[in-house]
């Protein structure tokens, strides 16, 4: 077989809790990022990421303090993001245990942080997170601030000017979609997957397992992120592996 | 039964640890001690990031590639390299510019040639496909995450992105993975545990 697709569930974590996660049963405390992570692990998720949206300075600490408990006990590739703006905070992150860091806001503003960090870590550990809204047919726009915020940046441009930089993976959130369940934006997972050589971790947008084969075999995305039909325990990652795998997409066993 | 764990500033150091925490390791100590490393009884090298600049930190530490290679080549001492730690066996790499590795394994560390269909970095889960019966080297699936792979001798395993690609290397009691066992869940924890009980 190839490289598999890969299912990544998505955990928003707020001052070192989980905000939007899974009700597992059993977990002790199911606030704690570090028992969520845990249950993906048991779980057979392929990667997991951490999302951190408290985005205060303050926080910083609390979420290192997050990545190296989740490091001590989860044996899966573990993606932070949120309030990544320097090299050094990459540094932290990665050295906590992290294996990527995705830079979002600084890379709008400033784009070369994303070759400083790959530069110094490795392309491989920089993830350049892409939130995007549609603004015409077949044109995106970079949004921050939770979509709330136009930049005036061509989405799609922007994406590969950022793997031109170094990243070694996009991971690309369509705004208008994130939070709908009506699945992702394929046009724009596609146009920009099929313009890079790098992963395209499709995500925004997920209500149900067909979303995420649509987002390999259509979007053309190399992993699939999704938190909320995670999240609302409507299906597990084996219900993904097994629904991706009977559209033929190569996943785990 | 000491095991050193090399510390020379790489970024799965810690992972690692965890790993062969997990994987019941002994008397385990993370250590840049030449000394230390000159006695171990087995000895791992970790790495992520760009072959050169890992070549040259390990390098910077001084004694320690003697170290290495007094215990591992001329003593025997179970080796086990993982990732750019597996590459660093190799002659050299060719990231970046040419840097020498260490020479032991013959071989170039080469950049895996990128398209839509076969993206670089090779990144996420993958077949180990074992080129022969090694007590380390089990076929499954393991995490890969890396723009560079191995093309030499002593290849144990291989995988297919685009291309076959090395997954692991070794010969007596040397053995490197390109793959990440700290990232690996259960097959990566058994790995470790084999290589624990490893009496090449």
């Amino acid at each position: 077989m190839t490289v598999r697709a890969r299912v990544i569930p998505c955990l928003d974590v707020a001052n070192g809790r989980v905000v939007k996660g899974v009700n597992f049963v059993g977990l002790r405390d199911a606030g704690d990022p570090v028992e969520q992570a845990r249950a993906y692990d048991a779980a057979g998720a392929d990667e997991l990421c951490f999302l951190d949206i408290t985005a205060s300075h303050e926080a910083r600490g609390t979420m290192i303090d997050v990545v190296r408990r989740t490091a001590e006990v989860c044996f899966m590739p573990l993606t932070v993001g949120g309030g990544v703006r320097t090299v050094e905070d990459a540094r932290a992150l990665l050295l906590a245990g992290a294996d990527k860091v995705a830079v979002n806001s600084a890379a709008v503003a400033r784009p070369e942080v994303v070759a400083e960090i790959a530069e110094r870590m490795g392309s491989q550990c920089v993830v350049a997170s892409v939130d995007a809204r549609r603004v015409a047919e077949g044109r995106w726009e970079v949004f921050t601030h939770g979509g709330r915020r136009a930049t005036g940046i061509d989405a799609v441009e922007h994406a590969l000017r950022l793997a031109a930089l170094g990243a070694g993976e996009l991971l690309v959130t369509s705004m208008d979609r994130d939070g709908t369940r009506d699945g992702y934006d394929l046009a724009l997972i596609r146009e920009i997957a099929d313009r890079v050589t790098v992963p395209v971790v499709a995500s925004g947008g997920v209500g149900n397992l067909q979303h995420l084969v649509e987002g390999v075999r259509d979007g053309h995305a190399s992993a699939v992120l999704a938190a909320s039909i995670f999240h609302f325990g409507e299906a597990t990652v084996a219900d993904a592996h097994a629904v991706m795998a009977a559209a033929g997409i190569p996943v785990r066993r | 039964m000491t095991l050193a764990l090399i510390d020379y500033g790489a970024g799965n150091l810690h992972s690692v640890h965890n790993a062969l925490k997990a994987a019941c390791a002994q008397d385990l100590v993370i250590t840049a001690d030449p000394d230390v490393v000159a006695t171990a009884d087995r000895i791992v090298l970790p790495g992520v990031g760009a072959f050169g600049a890992c070549a040259n930190r390990l390098r910077e530490i001084d004694g320690m590639v003697a170290a290495m290679e007094q215990r591992v080549l001329n003593e025997g001492a179970p080796f086990l390299g993982v990732c750019v730690g597996m590459q660093l066996m190799a002659t050299r790499g060719e990231e970046l510019g040419v840097h020498g590795g260490l020479g032991w394994i013959p071989g170039v560390v080469r950049q895996l040639p990128p398209s839509p269909e076969v993206r670089v970095p090779h990144m996420g889960w993958n077949d180990v496909v074992p080129c022969s019966d090694h007590p380390l080297i089990e076929p499954g699936e393991a995490y890969f995450l890396h723009s560079f792979a191995f093309e030499g001798e002593d290849v144990l395993a291989t995988t297919q992105h685009g291309d076959q690609v090395t997954a692991a290397i070794g010969r007596d009691n040397l053995a490197g993975v390109q793959f990440h066992p700290e990232k690996s869940q259960r097959y990566g924890i058994a790995l470790l545990q084999r290589f624990l009980a490893w009496k090449p």
